[in-house]
């Protein structure tokens, strides 16, 4: 009996939210937009939740609940025996990846990679130091734009650039370090929130510097050790090697550049990790207190996690800014800030695989099913809820201790006290 | 006994226009081990805090090892072979004990053979070497937080109520290992405690600390026999 009412009532609040999201469609009518009626398909997705939850209710009774909790340890076990494999696997398949798929993807696994290099970037911040930041985007925004105000002032190259740009977005990270360096959780999350938005509403205004909504173009392509790509004369990529220029050429270059830098960001956050300096991140986002009374200095731990982490964030902007040619405050919204802290947080806080992983289903995932943009924020909301009932800390959730003698014992995220860390 | 290793003179602490502790006269000689009694919300962990610069002292001076610490940064105190095992314990959950030993040996890399020692004193955190904090029992992380704090080699421990929340015999035994470290390794201790009939017992010397303010000092047992200390604090307890 209590399993038809609890079906009956979350029939009824998806009702509730599937009426106007689904229900009501707009179709092109006399004079604007009109609103068609779609009781059909409300009808089948209420009727889903209706028997899904009706499905859960029985399972629940058959299997009774010891064994449910025996579950999970197994499958957090199982976890990180894939990632064993799993990850040199990865790395093999980035490796190879534009000699086995088409254009589309070799843009696409591009996309996906500048997000797998800010996932990283910030994992440092939020994942390993603890320290919530909602404005990361900033640094994005700041790497973009210094690569293309340098190149265009000065005619520098991508390469030169590249680090000017990542070292100005890690100024600007000391800068916005130190006003927020008494603040934490919930406080800190709404200064780093509007530090984003000062950033992209100065680049917005600033117009005799940024060129306002519209933005700077013409902004230089990387070159490999000097060589163009684009055109087969001398001096150009294809012209050196004898080949026949084709765009596919700056494509793949572009996505090994990408996967370099990736890859050297992980390797940094890596190292760091093993590093006293990476272990008081870890032990400030653990417990402030704890810290200050083992004598580790809270100002700089937490200045240059922000520092190390908005490098990144500048450049991958960089990167951005010579992969489109064109930037425009447009790409810097709050919706990106978002989008990396959710695949941080999906992928599980301070694992490495796990926002890798994140940063493929988000990213990759969104662009695939293009076709059901309509339903990418349903989708988005619900594999977050599931996710959450799943595997409350992320899809990696083993967090392997820095050193270890011998074989190091992984305890899964279930195992410790939730709320803590 | 020797010379005065900590002295506070005349220090005031406030939280905002509160008052916290009222002009502290306290000394700790090298070697000793002194207590620091009172009841909840007396102004025991601040007095702690203090030492440590968080929050500041806004009058008197704190002197150490014949040098002003009163405006040091925390950071830098905390380097001075002076070691606190904060209230609650407040090891980190998730490091492994090893990892959580090693930030202790953070702010001193060269002391060297910490690790033998402290896994000396506390043999059953050598078996959890490998096991995250947050999964020991809470007697094994008062333990973890005492040894953490041992890692820099420190000359001073401040140590802020280890008996917290733990069961008599465990307290017995922590109290044993500071005794144990006081008389071979000269450890010098000063302790926070409820368990005031305890801590008495243990301590050379002691200070009652009522409402932000010392009122009573005097040895160990010459305290535990004053009716004042007897009636407030130890009532039922012994």
């Amino acid at each position: 009996m209590t399993a038809l009412r609890e079906a009956a009532l979350s029939a009824l609040v998806a009702l509730g939210l599937f009426a106007p999201i689904v229900g009501l469609r707009t179709v092109p009518g006399e004079g604007g937009l009109a609103l068609a009626p779609q009781p059909g398909l409300v009808g089948v997705l209420v009727g889903l939740v209706f028997f899904g939850r009706l499905g859960v209710h029985l399972r629940d009774r058959l299997r009774p609940a010891p064994g449910r909790a025996a579950v999970r340890p197994r499958l957090a076990a199982t976890t990180a025996r894939l990632g064993a494999w799993l990850a040199p696997a990865l790395i093999a398949l980035a490796l190879i990846w534009p000699a086995l798929v088409g254009r589309y993807y070799v843009d696409l696994a591009i996309l996906v990679l500048t997000y797998v290099m800010l996932g990283w970037g910030l994992n440092i911040v939020v994942g390993l130091a603890g320290l919530l930041d909602l404005g990361y985007v900033a640094f994005y925004a700041v790497g973009a734009y210094a690569y293309a105000l340098i190149a265009q002032f000065t005619g520098l190259g991508f390469w030169t650039c590249l680090p000017m740009a990542g070292l100005l977005a890690a100024l600007w990270g000391v800068t916005l370090g130190f006003p927020v360096l008494r603040l934490r959780g919930d406080y800190l999350a709404i200064v780093t929130l509007a530090f984003g938005e000062i950033i992209r509403v100065v680049l917005l205004n600033w117009v005799s510097l940024t060129g306002g909504p519209n933005g700077i173009s013409g902004i230089p392509r990387p070159t490999l050790f000097g060589l163009r790509f684009g055109g087969d004369e001398p001096g150009s990529f294809a012209g050196f090697f004898h080949l026949t220029s084709s765009p596919m050429q700056r494509i793949v270059f572009l996505y090994y550049v990408i996967l370099g830098l990736a890859f050297f960001t992980n390797l940094v956050s890596l190292r760091l990790r093993r590093l006293p300096l990476g272990r008081a991140w870890e032990a400030l986002r653990e417990d402030e207190i704890a810290c200050r009374s083992l004598g580790i200095n809270i100002t700089r731990t937490k200045l240059t996690a922000f520092a190390v982490g908005a490098l990144f964030g500048g450049f991958a902007g960089a990167f951005f800014a010579t992969r489109q040619g064109f930037v425009s405050p447009e790409s810097f919204t709050f919706m990106e800030s978002a989008t990396v802290l959710a695949i941080v947080v999906l992928g599980g806080l301070g694992s490495q695989l796990g926002v890798a992983l994140a940063a493929i289903v988000m990213i990759g995932g969104a662009e695939l099913f293009r076709e059901f943009a309509d339903y990418r924020m349903l989708v988005f909301g619900l594999a977050l809820v599931v996710m959450m009932v799943l595997r409350p800390r992320g899809l990696v959730s083993t967090r392997t201790p820095s050193v270890a003698l011998g074989t190091p014992r992984m305890i899964g995220a279930d195992m410790v006290a939730q709320g803590r860390g | 006994m020797s010379d005065a290793l900590l002295t506070l003179a005349g220090v005031s602490t406030f939280y905002g226009a509160v008052q916290a502790l009222k002009s502290v006269d306290l000394v700790v000689r090298e070697g000793e081990i002194v207590t620091l009694i009172g009841a909840n919300g007396a102004g025991k962990s601040t007095l702690m805090m203090t030492i440590c610069g968080n929050p500041r002292a806004r009058a008197g001076r704190i002197t150490y090892a014949g040098d002003d610490i009163t405006a040091l940064p925390t950071h830098l105190i905390m380097r001075r072979a002076i070691a606190h095992a904060p209230e609650g314990r407040r090891i980190f959950p998730r490091m492994t004990v090893r990892e959580n030993l090693l930030m202790g040996a953070q702010s001193a890399p060269e002391a060297a053979g910490a690790f033998e020692r402290v896994l000396a004193l506390f043999p059953r955190l050598a078996e959890r070497i490998g096991q995250r904090g947050g999964t020991l029992s809470g007697g094994e992380q008062q333990m973890l937080a005492i040894a953490r704090a041992l890692m820099s080699r420190p000359r001073l421990l401040l140590l802020d109520e280890p008996s917290l929340g733990l069961a008599p015999m465990i307290v017995r035994q922590i109290f044993a290992a500071i005794r144990a470290l006081n008389r071979d390794q000269g450890l010098t201790v000063l302790l926070v405690e409820q368990n005031a009939f305890q801590a008495l017992k243990l301590a050379h010397r002691g200070y009652v600390l009522v409402n932000g303010a010392i009122t009573m000092e005097g040895s160990g047992m010459e305290l535990l026999r004053r009716p004042e200390v007897r009636s407030a604090y130890l009532e039922g307890s012994a």
